[in-house]
């Protein structure tokens, strides 16, 4: 609202809101244009510079097609299709300023850079390389919102290390590439930044968003750190500023002028958006919302004189005027920051004192740095000499070289009727208010350190053209073989630059008012402080004062500088932010990251081996136990074969043997079935036989009854026979023993067998009675002589058999 | 009429190229022409059949049936959703391209007869393993598909080879291994296995726990998540180059795949959160991520760079599972997507500088770029993708998983996904800057690449070019299907049906 009432003072109309493709127009040509020039300038080598100087006339012009739109409102435009996520040109009055001095810088670079580039290598290379870079640097000007902001940020990343290795010698390389990973190491940065914002708030638009920050848990102070250490890489800001000396010592002078005149404008642009918009509330009623602007605007003014008087000091040391230009740019970069810095610090008080100080500055830097650049390349043609020692003389040789240096010097000085003056008078007075408003001895201190600072450039600066131009350059006395004639056309440029840094100078209100006050609209600046800078006395005693004071300390300080050439002195290497503090830090990290990660892959790795060695081992083991089971195994099965084989055999033998047996067995019994069969008939037979043989033996019995009967009978007839026979024989004996006597006598021998014989007859007769031998009978056979007979029955019966079977 | 159509293709975009595989086979016998001829088609029109679900799917159907039940519960199904069909797309489209790749690639190499009927063999167990309807089948072509790649890792049959193949058949059978148990885990606690219950696990327990670990052995193996990638950078490497895109492209996704399908479908989103594991997902993801890039800067060999960088890479996928929020999730299956084109645009290239220079030592690399413009060139957009630089899909993948992580309140990731991204710069922004700038200088000193030294031939060139392309425009351009895909893919895994 009250930023309304200020945009009615200052009497524009910004509620318009234009759609219109312009803008994308002003990126994308020198991007097609660049790419089209890759594609054939082979073909086209010498007009390629024309065709880049060319596109580069065409880009401003587009550029300045963009100013009646812009004066009537904020020109937008989107692509919400691509990317996903949606591209977005926004064009307020601050885009503008920036893309005019980025375009017109590029202009006069690319004119100059036609005949500039006759003295190096790959022009063609150069050419589509800047013109890539210009289209991604007003990209990130013109974009609406940080993604897309980011996209292009990115793109300049890598063409602008594009540019700085377009020498391609060993030095280029290095600086590229290290030019090249800070920017990637700072993108990354801002893209962390980017991240936590959106995050936080939703969306990424450049717009005041502290309201809704203010809301969310993450704290501004990390967001805002991370976008001044991504956009401060960019721009040089002190303990970032590492890579530029490199990269301006690396590379062509027409590269640095792009680099120091415009590219790192886009990192202060990118700082102003987001101290100075994002970071702030969308109204002036919720003013405890700039608390966080404000302290974060003490930290960045200080961040800003440090990077001021370190850079001075660094140029005044070097001995290199492309190194001393580089160390310049950065102590230029300072003073904005620190004008913007004092401009935060300031909000609800003078802010708009200390923003258009440095919006000012930036332009005025753009004017006279890529002027002194475009200097330093006519130096080089002429020469081919970067060192001050080597140089001298050229005063005599090129006075309007040596006027246009000395218009340079007396604007970066901030000689009152030069634009450099203009733009110091807003932030020195934007130091003032703050000591005026706040008090306090800091920042008196802080006023102190400014007005040294602008001494110590007027120092090196003098160093600068005492070297070059002054003295008689014949020190080496071989510098003017190889001197070559300067074309007019590398003039051209200077003029136009030269014109614009007088007619800042003189005519300051206009530019104030009509440039960078206009630009305050989008802002949430008080409008008080909007009005005191209108129709600001820049011609005031004060303001001239400082400038005297600045010019009599920078006197002051030189005279003895110089006289014992104090500034000749290096520093030892290990005073030097990048050794001290960068090298080892980086140099740790990756040791820690990559050893680190390394040996822990390795170790995983090594642990897999090892588990699968260990279990290798194990399986041996477990094989040694295999096998000596197996050992075992085998020869208890051996043994146990040899056992089953021989049981086998045994079986064998046994199956056999009972095969036999039963063979044998069957055999038998079928044998003694046989035999039973003939057992039983042969019973039955002797059954029979007994049978008959007992009716025999009845009959025998009953016969030999009688027979006993009659052997009785006869036997009693014998008795009395024998008897008789017994008288008669006892008669006989009597007669015959009387006879005997005589015979005996005469025949002893005879008669004894006789006797003998007669004897033993009638004795068995007598003990048998009735036995005959000749006749069967039963008395005869006796059990043995039965079992006997049945025995050999059998035999013979066997016998019989087997005869038979065989 | 139109719905059986379409309940036909998964099945046949499985059995394809398994049934052309064995015609390869046969066919390579008679005609190498052929032979490469067959293999193209086969997979343009698997690739076609796939996309020809596109619109089916996008209306928000699932295609899901059962072919034949071994058990009852346990079966083998088919199950085509929107995160199914974003991954087989992806693979078949990046299969077709390989697949032209190879015939010119192994024109050079031996054992082509072998090579191209495994290469589509392989495509169809892919494809089987992104149809599958459930993990019992998943598993089937899951063995299948890493026991047949095997074939490809060896190719080379140098010593080098066989020792990494090695590796590579223990780890994988190793995983298969615990990926069983996991599914019978499962079985176990939910008595299904299938995809389409919604949640088979509500409630975390030791044996959940058991079964989320042992998924997290079987699929992260095969992703190659720390500490289980040891042998991802062995064996890529030595795998001819087409097939080493595929490797890393392609196949390690089937264990992201998996992963996200546990995470979804076995559990669901509060249990894992209950139970904590995301935690244990987190931190592996964050040391694969940082230990893959750091370890990618030491190395001095082109593809074992790349190869863990796939390490690295696939830790921002493992990241986008862990934070488990719909906005990462976003971020992760677009980076599936992006890691494919850029991974295998990266490996291509790599393959036609080894193919025409047979120089892997990225110091030889010296001004590589002026002799292989078209092919360096298109390293140098995927590497920048990889970097994460705007408007190459990478960033857009990078962007969606760190605002992911920033919802889900940890903003130390987004610090990792930045670290990474840096060092993946540090590594191949000197590759790229030697290739197109460093060469004059070098070769006074007798190094770097001779002057003979040409563009490849057409048939590689052309694949690499379209992947390189595909990493620009899946970035910048309007109507971004691939992150569309992923948009849906998200939505539907945390809302269910949109």
């Amino acid at each position: 609202m009250l930023s309304a009432a200020s945009e009615v003072m200052i009497g524009k109309e910004i509620s318009a809101l234009i759609i219109s493709w312009r803008p994308v127009a002003v990126v994308l040509f020198p991007i097609l244009a660049s790419i089209l020039l890759f594609l054939v300038g082979s073909k086209l080598k010498k007009v390629a510079g024309l065709i880049a100087s060319a596109a580069g006339m065409i880009t401003f012009l587009l550029v300045l097609s963009l100013y009646p739109l812009v004066k009537q409102g904020i020109i937008e435009y989107r692509y919400s299709e691509l990317m996903s996520m949606g591209l977005f040109f926004r064009v307020d009055y601050l885009s503008f300023i920036f893309a005019f001095l980025v375009s017109f810088c590029w202009m006069g670079v690319l004119i100059y850079a036609v005949s500039y580039m006759k003295i190096e290598e790959r022009p063609l290379q150069y050419f589509s390389f800047a013109l890539l870079t210009l289209g991604s640097c007003l990209g990130v000007v013109l974009t609406g919102d940080l993604i897309s902001l980011f996209l292009f940020f990115e793109l300049m990343t890598f063409s602008s290390s594009l540019l700085v290795i377009v020498r391609m010698d060993r030095e280029a390389m290095s600086a590229g590439i290290f030019t090249l990973y800070m920017g990637v190491a700072g993108g990354l940065v801002l893209l962390f930044g980017i991240f936590l914002l959106y995050s936080a708030v939703g969306t990424v638009e450049l717009k005041p968003l502290m309201d809704l920050l203010a809301k969310s848990e993450i704290s501004p102070a990390l967001i805002f750190t991370c976008f001044f250490i991504g956009f401060g890489i960019k721009a040089g800001v002190v303990p970032l500023h590492l890579w530029m000396p490199r990269a301006y010592a690396a590379s062509p002078a027409v590269v640095n002028a792009l680099s120091s005149g415009a590219m790192i404008k886009a990192g202060i642009y990118g700082i102003i958006r987001i101290l100075m918009l994002v970071l702030t509330p969308t109204s002036l009623e919720t003013g405890e919302l700039f608390s966080f602007a404000i302290s974060t605007g003490y930290v960045v003014m200080w961040m800003g004189l440090l990077t001021m008087v370190v850079g001075a000091v660094m140029a005044l040391m070097q001995g290199n005027i492309l190194r001393l230009l580089a160390y310049s740019s950065i102590s230029q970069v300072g003073y904005i920051i620190t004008g913007l810095g004092a401009g935060a610090y300031l909000f609800g008080a003078e802010e708009a004192m200390g923003y258009s100080g440095a919006v000012l500055h930036a332009f005025n830097h753009t004017l006279y740095k890529t002027a002194f650049f475009l200097i330093v390349g006519i130096i080089v043609y002429k020469t081919g000499e970067l060192e001050i020692k080597k140089l001298g003389g050229l005063g005599r040789k090129m006075p309007l070289l040596t006027a246009f240096f000395i218009l340079c010097v007396l604007a970066i000085a901030g000689i009152p009727g030069f634009n450099g003056y203009i733009s110091k008078t807003l932030i020195h007075d934007a130091l003032l208010e703050a000591h005026h408003h706040f008090g306090g001895f800091h920042l008196y201190f802080a006023e102190k350190v400014f007005m040294l600072g602008s001494a110590l450039t007027l120092c090196y600066y003098m160093k600068f053209f005492q070297g070059v131009f002054l003295g008689t350059g014949q020190e080496q006395g071989s510098g003017e073989k190889q001197e070559r004639h300067v074309p007019w056309l590398l003039y051209l440029p200077l003029f136009v630059f030269a014109l614009f840094i007088l007619a800042v100078g003189i005519y300051p209100n206009f530019f104030v008012e009509e440039f960078v006050l206009a630009s305050t609209n989008v802002f949430t600046f008080e409008p008080y402080s909007i009005k005191h800078i209108m129709g600001f006395r820049f011609f005031d005693s004060h303001p001239v004062e400082a400038s005297i004071q600045v010019l009599l300390l920078g006197l002051a300080l030189y005279l003895p500088l110089n006289k014992w050439k104090l500034y000749d002195r290096k520093f030892p290497s290990w005073m030097s932010i990048e050794n001290l503090i960068f090298a080892p830090a980086a140099r740790i990290i990756f040791k820690l990251l990559c050893r680190f990660g390394v040996s822990m892959d390795g170790s995983v790795n090594n642990f897999y081996l090892g588990l699968g060695g260990s279990f290798l081992t194990f399986c041996r083991y477990v094989g040694y136990f295999d096998s000596g089971l197996d050992n075992f195994y085998e020869t208890s099965s051996h043994s146990a074969l040899d056992i089953a084989k021989k049981t086998k055999r045994f079986d064998d033998a046994l199956n056999a043997a009972y095969e036999k047996t039963s063979h044998s067995a069957r055999d038998l019994a079928d044998r003694t079935t046989r035999f039973d069969g003939a057992l039983n008939k042969a019973y039955e037979k002797t059954g029979d036989t007994a049978r008959r043989m007992a009716d025999r033996t009845t009959k025998f019995d009953e016969a030999l009854d009688k027979t006993y009967e009659n052997t009785g009978k006869a036997a009693m007839r014998l008795a009395g026979k024998t008897e008789q026979l017994d008288r008669a024989l006892d008669q006989g004996y009597e007669k015959a023993g009387t006879s005997t006597k005589d015979f005996i006598e005469k025949r002893v021998k005879g008669e004894g067998e006789r006797q003998t014989e007669d004897f033993g007859t009638p004795q068995k007769k007598a003990s048998r009675p009735g036995y005959n031998p000749s006749e069967w009978n039963i008395r005869n056979i006796n059990f043995d002589s039965l079992l006997l007979a049945l025995m050999l029955g059998l035999v013979i019966f066997i016998l019989f058999y087997f005869v038979r079977d065989l | 009429m139109e719905s059986a159509i379409f309940n036909f293709l998964p099945i046949w975009v499985v059995m394809f190229p398994f049934f052309m595989s064995m015609i390869i086979l046969i066919i390579s016998k008679r005609s190498e022409k052929l032979r490469d001829g067959l293999s193209v088609a086969t997979a343009v029109v698997t690739f076609l059949s796939v996309a020809a679900m596109y619109p089916f799917i996008i209306s928000g159907e699932i295609i899901s049936y059962t072919i034949f039940d071994i058990l009852p519960g346990l079966g083998i199904t088919v199950r085509v959703d929107i995160l199914s069909f974003s991954l087989a797309a992806i693979a078949s489209f990046v299969w077709m391209l390989v697949s032209i790749y190879s015939i010119d690639y192994m024109s050079h190499e031996h054992g082509g007869d072998r090579y191209f009927p495994i290469f589509i063999f392989t495509l169809g167990s892919t494809l089987g393993i992104f149809m599958a309807g459930d993990f019992f089948t998943l598993f089937i072509f899951f063995e299948l598909m890493s026991l047949i790649s095997y074939v490809l890792v060896i190719h080379e049959e140098t010593k080098e080879a066989l020792r990494a193949g090695y590796k590579y058949l223990i780890m994988t059978i190793i995983g298969g291994l615990a990926l069983f148990f996991a599914i019978i885990l499962t079985f176990e606690l939910a008595g299904s296995v299938s995809l389409n219950e919604g949640t088979l696990i509500h409630a975390p327990s030791t044996l959940a726990f058991f079964a989320f670990l042992s998924f997290l052995v079987g699929f992260g193996m095969k992703a190659g998540m720390f500490p289980l990638h040891v042998w991802l950078p062995d064996a890529h490497p030595v795998a001819p180059s087409p097939a080493s895109a595929l490797l890393s492209g392609i196949m390690l996704k089937t264990g992201a795949y998996g992963l996200i399908r546990v995470v979804f479908h076995v559990f669901n989103v509060s249990v894992v959160k209950e139970a904590g594991w995301d935690v244990l997902l987190g931190v592996l993801a964050v040391i694969t991520i940082l230990l893959g890039s750091a370890v990618a800067l030491t190395q001095l060999d082109l593809k074992r760079r790349l190869a863990y960088s796939s390490v690295g890479q696939m830790g921002y996928i493992i990241l986008g599972i862990a934070l488990l929020n719909e906005k990462a999730m976003v971020g992760d299956v677009f980076h599936i997507f992006s890691h494919a084109l850029m991974k295998s645009t990266l490996f291509l290239a790599a393959g036609a500088i080894i193919w025409k220079t047979g120089l892997r030592n990225i110091n030889d690399l010296h001004g590589i770029g002026k002799k292989m413009p078209v092919t360096m060139g298109a390293f140098t957009l995927a590497a920048l993708a990889m970097i994460g630089i705007p408007p190459l899909n990478g960033f857009l993948s990078k962007w969606t998983l760190g605002l992911g992580a920033l919802e889900a309140g940890a903003p130390f990731y987004v610090v990792v996904l930045l670290i990474s991204s840096l060092l993946n710069g540090l590594y191949y922004l000197p590759i790229i800057i030697a290739a197109f700038f460093g060469g004059e200088h070098e070769e006074e000193h007798g190094e770097g690449v001779k002057v003979k030294i040409s563009e490849a031939s057409l048939k590689m060139i052309i694949p690499i070019a379209i992947l390189a392309l595909s990493c620009f425009a899946f970035g910048l351009m309007p109507n971004n299907i691939a992150f569309e895909l992923s948009v849906k893919a998200a939505s539907f895994l945390f809302n269910g049906l949109p």
